[in-house]
């Protein structure tokens, strides 16, 4: 089920109904099955066969949670076993699920490169949607356990919960147990205000999946598809460099509005989700834009590899050592592709080397936004182009030729010109909200809820005709989210 | 400062009140929102701001002829339904020139049989005809739930010319995906996109100056000639090269088509109406292995009524048919689809005429009302 769709705006409001007025009034036990057998249902939707992965997934993690919680401190080697079989499960189903073929390619084309024809038949295997999220979310939980930083969870259907709460299990943000779980203990209590800022921030998430990231995907598409037929030549120049940077916008919008629709749905049922994104076009250095780019994940690859490898105490060499290695991993965990770990990597060399240059040169501020915006954009040729050959054909297809052919790929002048207006007041809005964030003030606040009741109606108003009137839909192109293929 | 002071001031008191707040509260403000957002959507339906102007809309003519007919107090004695294959195949005005009975053709390019079905439901309501001719091209593979990009396109288009509100919202779930309900309904949303691909008519919809709707005043019986040339020596030359386009393994009925064409059987029988199957050919090099094509769908409708003119296994037994159908007589094409000429369909009228009147019983015969021949004189040659 999308978020983009008639059924998640049939099941939003029905689930939202029954849990205020039925199932959040008697018992967390009732409330939280509830919520179970809706994210259950929420994803079944999708497909039911992959429903038992996802439940025997997350009940070894509960089963082997409570053994590792059972088992005494001084007991490491049976702990360490128990962590360690959780792990060969889940990164088993995930290696087996997301990286199989990926792996058989990488074997044969190794022969290959040797002389040698070992002529492996990939597998048919379908990709389960979210597996990644929900696998990291769960490991995470079963190694702050190991760890003893959380106490094991003891209410099943809490912990089931947890792991497939569906306003963030088909793409995070990836949840901490110590932050997402207690929220499962307590009854919720009707709060208007909030409930109402997270329709408002369903409806602006919305608005920016419909109407921007979708109409940009149109150009985007477009222009790929012909750099992947090897037809350079027609895209060369200005449209492939305009395709290019409409991407890098079309993949922030569009992962940025999936975590705002999931963090407003989680606020309408009362829960609280992690922030997940924060203006990373913004950033001054490559550094700072990990920080505000899929936190989640950044934090997750920080607590569970970078610093488990050492992060960053043990001399340059080895933080630039394991920099390189959670990038790369960070690259994999993306898509079973070299150029994910190719994108990866890049990443983290413009960690490595370009942000010690931006602090030699004190390049600061705008400038320093755009460089990192730039090479940002660059590296994303890997992520967005289907295999390294279709990259380098999109990597040959830039310069500044061309511009009179920019509108000819699936936007006419006049919607191409409205996405660039829309772009710059995204920007816009975006340069205001850290600027009142410095000053600890929330722009929806003062744009929206703070104002005077018929301002706040024009609003919502003026939200739900910008998705009628612009949104990209009724069509047959395909309008899932950029994520959900990871 | 002190717009920002107010604004605060403003935004306590609105705290303030939102703390006392229900869920009741939340879902009455929701659902006034939602009655602005439907009634916004109701003035732009009624105004039709998001309709292109249609000049030559046949689906809606056919409609509006048939609902004419009635107030003319003409009736419809034979009815034909189908999609384009009958639409291009026959000529109403050569069959009731030759059978003396009064036919008319309703149905849209594209659709299937699930379609038709609310077609002949809808007719029948308003005219009581004594035979439906279905033609059988409609009885296909298609599962309207499962219609994308033209083919959703061409169901609409024909669910929207239809007229009785009521028999359109009982067919909507049969004939759409839920997901595609609001598009089936309403213009707004299907055509939201005009505001970048067709401004210039937005903008004059909004200034009351369209959408511009042509309504046909000529005596008007429901076809669509739309070929003139019949097929030419390269496409003759490519059956010799490369065989057949179509071939009969490939026929296949969906099971809403199967389950569709027993629902106009038992409507027909319901409702006293002789059915009778048409098969509107092809030429016979198009099409291959016809003969799996025809036991296929034979099994289904053999015993939903005795009468089924196979015109396309007709031509290769009958050579005085094979010599009227000649390339003249169809569409120049090698596609899939391929329809007839104004020659071809005025064959067809010719043979239907004769099949129906010499095989179906009971049927009037109005060449001796005088202003009926007056009005069949004046059709067009």
């Amino acid at each position: 089920m999308l978020f983009n769709s008639l059924d998640f705006g049939i099941f939003l409001p029905v689930v939202a109904v029954l849990y205020w007025t039925v199932f959040n009034r008697y018992g967390v036990r009732l409330r939280n099955a509830f919520l179970l057998a809706c994210s259950w249902f929420f994803y079944g939707m999708w497909d039911w066969r992959f429903l038992g992965l996802l439940i025997f997934s997350s009940t070894t993690d509960y089963v082997l949670g409570r053994l590792i919680g059972r088992t005494a401190e001084s007991q490491k080697k049976k702990r360490k076993a128990l962590l360690a079989v959780s792990l060969v499960i889940n990164l088993g189903i995930l290696g087996f699920f997301k990286y199989a073929n990926f792996f058989i390619d990488s074997i044969d084309g190794l022969f290959t490169v040797f002389g040698m024809e070992l002529s492996l038949s990939t597998l048919n295997i379908i990709l389960p949607v979210g597996i990644s999220f929900y696998t990291f979310q769960s490991l995470s939980y079963i190694i702050d356990v190991y760890r003893g930083k959380i106490g094991p969870s003891k209410d099943i259907i809490a912990f089931l919960t947890f792991i497939s709460f569906f306003p963030q299990l088909v793409a995070g943000p990836i949840e901490r147990a110590s932050h997402l779980l207690p929220q499962f203990d307590s009854m919720k209590k009707f709060d208007y205000l909030r409930i109402r800022e997270g329709i408002v921030e369903v409806f602006i998430g919305l608005v920016k999946k419909m109407v921007i990231a979708d109409r940009l995907a149109v150009y985007v598409d477009s222009v790929f598809q012909d750099a992947a037929a090897g037809s350079s030549t027609q895209i060369m120049g200005c449209p492939s460099v305009l395709a290019l940077i409409f991407f890098a916008f079309q993949l922030y919008i569009d992962f940025s509005a999936y975590s705002q629709i999931a963090i407003g749905t989680a606020r309408i049922l009362g829960f609280s989700l992690s922030t997940n994104f924060r203006r990373p076009y913004l950033s001054g250095s490559f550094n700072n834009f990990w920080e505000r780019w899929h936190i989640s994940l950044s934090q997750w690859m920080r607590d569970y590899i970078f610093i488990p490898l050492g992060g960053s105490r043990e001399g340059r060499w080895r933080t630039v050592r394991n920099l390189l290695i959670v990038f790369a991993v960070s690259g994999l965990w993306h898509g079973a592709s070299w150029n994910f770990v190719i994108w990866g990597l890049l990443n983290g060399l413009f960690v490595v080397l370009l942000d010690p240059l931006l602090a030699r040169f004190k390049i600061k501020g705008v400038w320093a936004s755009i460089i990192v915006f730039c090479m940002w954009t660059l590296s994303l040729v890997f992520f967005r182009a289907d295999g390294i050959g279709a990259a380098w054909t999109m990597f040959g297809s830039l310069g500044l030729g061309h511009l009179s052919q920019i509108s000819g790929f699936g936007l006419a002048w006049n919607e191409m010109t409205f996405t660039l207006i829309m772009l710059a007041v995204l920007m816009s809005f975006e340069y205001a909200a850290e600027r009142m964030e410095k000053k600890g003030k929330s722009i929806l606040d003062l744009l929206v809820f703070n104002r005077p009741g018929w301002f706040r109606w024009a609003v919502y108003l003026l939200l739900v005709f910008a998705i009628i009137f612009f949104g990209v839909y009724a069509t047959n192109n395909d309008n899932s989210f950029i994520y959900f293929q990871f | 400062m002190g717009a920002d002071r107010k604004n605060n001031k403003a935004g306590k008191k609105v705290k303030e009140n939102a703390g006392e707040l229900t869920l009741r509260a939340l879902l009455l403000r929701g659902m006034v929102l939602a009655v602005i957002v439907l009634c916004v959507l109701i003035v732009l339906e009624k105004r039709r701001i998001f309709v292109e102007d249609s000049m030559n809309n046949h689906t809606e003519w056919r409609w509006d002829w048939y609902y004419r007919l009635k107030e003319y107090k003409m009736p419809v004695d034979v009815l034909f339904v189908g999609n384009s294959h009958l639409l291009t195949g026959l000529n109403p005005y050569v069959f009731m020139a030759q059978s003396g009975m009064n036919g008319f053709v309703l149905g849209s390019s594209g659709v299937g049989v699930a379609d038709l079905y609310y077609t002949v439901e809808e007719a029948l309501k308003v005219q009581k005809p004594k035979v439906l001719v279905l033609e059988t091209y409609a009885i296909n593979e298609l599962e309207p739930h499962e219609l994308e990009k033209g083919a959703l396109n061409d169901q609409i288009n024909s669910f929207r010319a239809r007229r009785d509100t009521w028999l359109k919202t009982k067919s909507t779930p049969a004939l759409f995906n839920y997901h595609n309900w609001p598009i089936a309904w309403c213009e707004t949303f299907r055509n939201h996109n005009y505001i970048f691909t067709k401004p210039d008519q937005l903008g004059r919809n909004l200034r009351g100056e369209g959408p511009k709707r042509r309504v046909r005043n000529d005596f008007y019986l429901g076809q669509f000639a739309r070929f003139s040339k019949g097929l030419s020596q390269t496409t003759l030359d490519r059956y010799e090269e490369e065989g057949a386009p179509v071939d009969g393994e490939d026929y296949m009925i969906s099971r809403s088509a199967a389950r569709y064409t027993d629902k106009i059987a038992e409507l027909c029988r319901d409702n006293g109406v002789q059915l009778v199957f048409l098969t509107v050919p092809m030429y016979p090099e198009h099409v291959e292995n016809y003969q799996v094509w025809r036991d296929r769908l034979g099994e289904h409708i053999s015993g939903l009524s005795p009468y089924w003119l196979d015109l396309q296994a007709a031509q290769m037994t009958d050579s005085t048919l094979r010599s009227l159908y000649t390339p003249a007589a169809f569409q120049d094409t090698y596609a899939a689809n391929q329809h007839l000429t104004n020659y071809g369909m005025a064959v067809t009228a010719n043979v239907v005429a004769q099949y129906i009147t010499r095989t179906v019983p009971g049927l009037p015969d109005r060449r001796n009302d005088p202003q009926w021949r007056a009005l069949v004189s004046k059709f067009p040659k």
